[in-house]
């Protein structure tokens, strides 16, 4: 059985290629084996004190009392030892499940992790692996996404600010203050370009003359760039700022031949951003 | 509001089991290849009684029965060559995953919401 890797605002962990992402939230994940649910995530930042136990009760005011405490497996606990843990057992009509809330006292975060079904040896191997490549905070300051067949590395104090999954086309919005970095990724490169070229799906797509972008080479791939800063004094500024528009305007995207994909990254704010920066991000947003 | 919901009708089918059905050409949809290789549907669609009988009343012959066309793009093309009444949808899926090299679930959402178009416009049916 093959695994791969997924990562959303904040939390990481490795599960079966087969389990598919089913539903999507700001911190929230349902994966799902052959259309029916296997594992779920909530996380939440907690300020102050968290109890486990009123955690759990909460629970149960939501889902009629159906929820009890129950000691996890020694070696679910051992691979969970970064965290304060409370295992817990459900059963429903159809379906039961065995999950844990975590909570870790380095960065604040409050965790609850369920695994659907009746759980047999094969399956609690697979939650312990689950369980053991679990993180949900990194150590420098980049956060990992990864979900579906993209893979990017963002600074930490951008937070996600919306997301769009639809077939054909990907796009994940982050933020920092008026600082914005957008995420594109298009497919199949094929349809998409069809007769045309980079400059014609670049001037459509973002609705820039193609005579505006330039070309280069972005890890190795043919892409094209456009930058716009607001030049001129004070009094230019303001009047851009009055209007909404944002002094700095970048794009870049480029085509991966072999994986039949278009990427792209967009930036916009009232600062210019480093170049490094984004030749950073852009490096490490890759398909998979 | 209950009251004004719509029922549903039929029997629900598992995910599993719609993937496994053989989606099935509608035999009376022609079909012709413009220059680019795409699909062009021509497909017949019952008029409405009322609107027959004033297109009858202005002078126009109607049977009841006027010919709509829908336009596949390349992605579409490429769905609609796969449906040979042999394939399942899931088989479907898998093929044109491999063909567009997409991943699994964008293709699985793509064709299916393809079939279904193409369902509601009485073009295909599912065996």
């Amino acid at each position: 059985m093959s695994w791969g890797e997924i990562a959303w605002n904040g939390v990481r962990f490795s599960t079966p290629e087969l389990w598919e992402v089913a539903k999507i939230g700001p911190r929230y994940l349902l994966l799902a084996y052959q259309g029916e649910p296997a594992l779920e995530i909530k996380w939440e930042k907690i300020k102050g004190r968290f109890s486990h136990q009123t955690a759990l009760k909460r629970m149960n005011s939501l889902h009629k009392n159906a929820v009890q405490e129950s000691p996890l497996p020694e070696e679910w606990v051992k691979v969970l030892g970064d965290f304060d843990v409370m295992g817990f057992t459900w059963q429903a009509a159809a379906r039961g499940g065995r999950g844990a809330i975590l909570y870790c006292p380095a960065c604040g975060n409050a965790i609850l992790i369920q695994f659907f079904g009746n759980l047999s040896g094969s399956s609690y191997k697979t939650c312990r692996r689950v369980l053991a490549s679990f993180q949900d905070h990194s150590d420098d300051n980049r956060v990992r996404w990864s979900l579906f067949d993209i893979r990017a590395e963002i600074p930490a104090e951008y937070r996600l600010l919306r997301y769009r999954f639809e077939a054909g086309r990907f796009e994940m919005h982050f933020g920092s203050k008026r600082q914005r970095i957008t995420l594109y990724r298009w497919g199949p490169a094929s349809a998409l370009l069809g007769s045309g070229d980079l400059f014609a799906f670049a001037a459509k797509t973002i609705r820039i003359h193609r005579n505006e972008w330039h070309p280069l080479t972005c890890t190795g791939h043919h892409a094209v760039q456009w930058e716009k800063a607001v030049l001129g004094g004070l009094w230019a500024r303001c009047w851009e700022r009055m209007i909404g528009k944002p002094h700095f305007q970048w794009f870049r995207l480029w085509h991966l031949v072999g994986k039949n994909r278009l990427l792209g990254v967009g930036a916009n704010g009232d600062k210019t951003f480093p170049s490094e920066l984004l030749d950073s991000i852009c490096t490490q947003y890759e398909t998979l | 509001m209950r009251l004004f919901r719509k029922k549903r009708t039929g029997a629900e089918i598992s995910c599993a089991e719609a993937l496994n059905c053989i989606p099935v050409r509608n035999l009376q949809a022609g079909e012709t290849r413009g220059e680019a290789g795409l699909v062009l549907l021509c497909y017949p669609v019952e008029i409405r009684p009322w609107i027959a009988g004033w297109i009858r009343r202005l002078g126009g012959s109607s049977d009841g029965v006027g010919i709509k066309k829908l336009q596949l793009d390349e992605l579409g093309t490429a769905v609609w060559d796969l449906l040979d009444g042999k394939r399942s949808v899931g088989q479907v899926i898998q093929r044109f995953t491999a063909l567009q090299r997409l991943h699994p679930k964008e293709a699985t959402v793509a064709v299916t919401l393809f079939l279904r178009e193409l369902g509601k416009r009485g073009l295909i049916g599912l065996r």
